[in-house]
């Protein structure tokens, strides 16, 4: 069974401006525009294959060159439509929380920082593997016991440090992602207003200069994939 | 009455642009995180498939998923 002919790139006000004339998207497609109850959504014939880095690269190319004229509500990647009325009828269902969304990300990209351990911490990794081999139950128990208490405490310093990232970005929407346990410490995104990019440019720096155990990087501006 | 918010992009709201043009690891990351991982999901009688197949490799043509989503459903959560 051949799989649904289009795929959706991202939602917009179909007041908005449209698609710029000749954008292609994956596999060099090129992308319309469907609209319905007010809105649009940006797609193209989709073709067979897997989600390989250069489809990826095509695919988010398309919904930053959304982004350069309105913000748009990113779709995950993958999203297909059978016919252009499925994108419609979808369009018509989800008018209300689409709106929502788009309301709360207007005139916002988003922004983040990725915090990198400059040490490793003690712990990580999976929970309770041992690291050495156990001589008895009991050992294993408590080589168990110790590898998990070090994971906590690595979760705690990571969480910590993420709490003292957060607090030079007050009253800014914000989504945070907990690292591996190993080298990341974890992320946080924020919503920005257009305009204001370069005030979080400040932030970060400030930021960087304040948390001296971890590198810090600035990542952005992106859709507000984690904000819809 | 507070400003009203502007809703185009300004010149310098870009320059900063981390994308995913260069081969920088950490853009990567962070293009897989975004696209693969979240944006709006849209279920029911649409069709969400990235392939229908899981695998963290990269490759001439390979599947890519992003390691959280892999070790979700290898459940290693």
């Amino acid at each position: 069974m051949p799989a649904p002919a289009l795929l959706g790139y991202c939602v917009r006000r179909a007041s908005e401006p449209p698609v710029p004339a000749g954008l292609t998207g994956v596999d060099g497609a090129a992308v319309r525009a469907v609209e319905a109850a007010g809105l649009a959504v940006w797609l193209s014939e989709a073709g067979e294959g897997p989600a390989t880095l250069a489809r990826v690269r095509d695919f988010d190319a398309v919904v930053r060159e959304a982004l350069l004229t309105a913000t748009p509500l990113p779709l995950r990647y993958g999203t297909r439509f059978g016919d252009e009325e499925e994108a419609r009828r979808v369009l018509r269902e989800r008018a209300e929380e689409f709106e929502e969304s788009l309301g709360r990300v207007a005139g916002r990209v988003e922004m983040g920082v990725r915090a990198l351990w400059r040490a490793a911490p003690e712990g990580g990794g999976e929970a309770g593997a041992p690291r050495a081999a156990p001589r008895s139950g009991r050992e294993y128990l408590e080589l168990r016991r110790a590898a998990m208490a070090r994971d906590d405490a690595g979760r705690a310093r990571a969480a910590a440090l993420l709490d003292r990232l957060s607090a030079h970005f007050p009253d800014l929407p914000a989504v945070r992602t907990p690292g591996d346990g190993a080298g990341v410490a974890g992320s946080v995104a924020h919503l920005v207003r257009f305009g204001e990019v370069e005030l979080y440019r400040n932030s970060f720096e400030s930021a960087r200069a304040d948390l001296a155990e971890a590198d810090l990087v600035l990542i952005g501006p992106w859709a507000p994939y984690s904000f819809v | 009455m507070p400003p009203e918010l502007p809703v185009r992009p300004e010149d310098g709201d870009f320059e900063l642009w981390s994308g995913a043009e260069g081969g920088d690891p950490h853009s990567l990351v962070e293009l897989l995180n975004r696209v693969l991982d979240r944006g709006v999901v849209i279920s029911g009688e649409i069709t969400i498939s990235v392939a229908g197949v899981d695998l963290v490799y990269l490759g001439l043509n390979a599947v890519l998923t992003s390691v959280s989503t892999a070790r979700e459903r290898m459940g290693l959560r």
